[in-house]
């Protein structure tokens, strides 16, 4: 049986290694400059999957060289090192001091020794972001202006580990006709905060009656030119996508118009990290 | 009892196997040495050993740090078996932890090679089917890029960055936060 080709190079890198670096001879160095990528495909999946499976420390890795990237975009490699991913997406929910039941509350502020509004977080069994309970203002890069524009915030819908939310900044006018939103990345700790939406001019009496956040993974798939993007919403309710770590995302709100019968879907998108403002699309609920 | 555990052993010490390196040395080695690795255990089920196992993949020098390894390993398992059906004596225990400890400071020692040998070893262990070793040593190469820029990375084992300047550029905008 023949050594398989890796061998005989890996051979030749090797010597390259041995040698001192300062002087070795050109060849030398360019075989040395093949040791890593001599190892069979395999071999450096089973390197690789022993790293501690540290998101940010495997982005950096997928920077060394092509193989590298490749392997760790490679599904089957990634299903490997988060093996629990696919078996739960639910990676936790949120409870919030909001006018509870006097025992609810009292229940709740023991777990959390509550002190603000801000939503709190309480993990999923073996949710990729640990297993501590936190508020989301320590998801946050900036706890400090967070906590003031936190404070009271409503979850109203998460995608990919992006949380949409309804702030309530303090000192801003217009009262409930503003409505006020940012998203919150609860991987990258990034928080944006959207302009705000004159919602009295977009929806009537009715308000808004259901949100999504999209990440950027599920934009591919959705076709931006369609007229009729919310049956695409309701088609990307069934499809499973694995959290993308990404910064760009589209919010949708949809509201009724009871008058006119129109259904309205407000868009906001930030792609390649430029702000976009809101985008209106209606449609009539009867056609 | 007594004569038939011997016979046993006797059995056992005579089941010898032939190893034969790339460059042709021969090393003898006993069976239960020799079944840490799963490709030798499938060769010598198959009844293929007779004459020595050829193993054109291995030079001496790296075979000789698998057997220096294999051998270590076989008498922990051998041990182990031994004292399970006794678990619940304290005393057992205690020694099996002591035998634990002696085999994470081997480990440790036999890890203590150059990267030409280091990655040697990880092919040879592949080729043999060793988990343990394989484990071992793929798990040395992973702490030690543990933490590092990859600058260093590529650095430590001569890696020729092969990425555009836009797909690198194209990953770090995408993945700023994780370089912060």
């Amino acid at each position: 049986m023949p050594p398989p080709p890796w061998t005989s190079q890996f051979g030749r890198a090797a010597k390259g290694i041995l040698g001192s670096r300062g002087a070795t001879s050109g060849t030398d160095a360019a075989a040395a400059a093949h040791c890593v990528p001599a190892l069979p495909p395999d071999l450096l999946a089973e390197i690789l999957a022993r790293v501690p499976p540290d998101v940010s420390f495997l982005f950096r890795c997928a920077l060394v060289c092509k193989r590298w990237r490749r392997l760790l975009a490679d599904p089957a490699f990634l299903r490997r090192l988060f093996p629990d991913a696919g078996r739960s997406s639910l990676l936790g929910f949120f409870v919030q001091r909001k006018r509870p039941s006097v025992t609810a509350w009292r229940t709740v502020a023991n777990i959390f020794n509550f002190k603000s509004r801000v939503p709190a977080f309480v993990p999923a069994p073996g949710s990729a972001l640990g297993p501590r309970r936190r508020f989301l203002t320590s998801f946050v890069s900036s706890a400090a202006a967070a906590s003031f524009l936190l404070d009271n915030a409503e979850p109203l819908a998460e995608r990919g580990a992006l949380v949409l939310l309804r702030v309530f900044p303090r000192g801003a006018g217009g009262g409930h006709k503003m409505f006020s939103f940012c998203v919150c990345s609860l991987l990258t700790g990034k928080l944006d905060v959207l302009p705000p939406l004159d919602a009295a001019a977009c929806f009537d009496g009715e308000g808004v009656r259901g949100y999504a956040v999209l990440p950027s993974g599920d934009l591919a798939i959705r076709c931006s030119t369609s007229s009729r993007c919310w049956l695409r919403l309701q088609g990307l309710q069934g499809l499973r996508c694995p959290p993308i770590y990404s910064n760009l995302f589209q919010v949708l709100l949809i509201g009724v118009h009871c008058g006119s019968k129109q259904l309205g879907i407000h868009s906001f998108s930030i792609v390649a990290t430029a702000l976009q403002n809101w985008g209106t699309r209606s449609f009539n609920c009867l056609s | 009892m007594a004569s038939a555990g011997s016979g046993d052993e006797k059995a056992a010490a005579a089941a010898m196997i032939t190893l034969i390196s790339s460059d042709n040395e021969k090393f003898e080695v006993t069976e239960a040495t020799a079944t840490l690795s799963q490709t030798i255990r499938h060769m010598i089920e198959d009844g293929c050993t007779d004459g020595g196992v050829p193993l054109p993949n291995v030079t001496s020098k790296i075979l000789a740090r698998v057997i220096e390894y294999c051998k270590k390993h076989a008498t922990a398992a051998a041990g182990e078996e031994g004292s399970s059906s006794s678990f619940s004596d304290a005393a057992f225990l205690e020694v099996d932890r002591a035998f634990l400890e002696e085999l994470e400071e081997f480990d440790d020692a036999f890890l203590e090679v150059d990267r030409a040998t280091l990655f040697d070893l990880i092919l040879a262990a592949n080729y043999l089917d060793i988990k343990g070793l394989l484990n071992l040593t793929c798990q040395k190469v992973a702490d030690s890029v543990k933490g590092k820029t990859p600058e260093q990375i590529r650095e430590m084992y001569n890696i020729v960055n092969d990425l555009t300047p836009e797909e690198e550029a194209e990953i770090r905008r995408e993945t700023q936060w994780a370089f912060e």
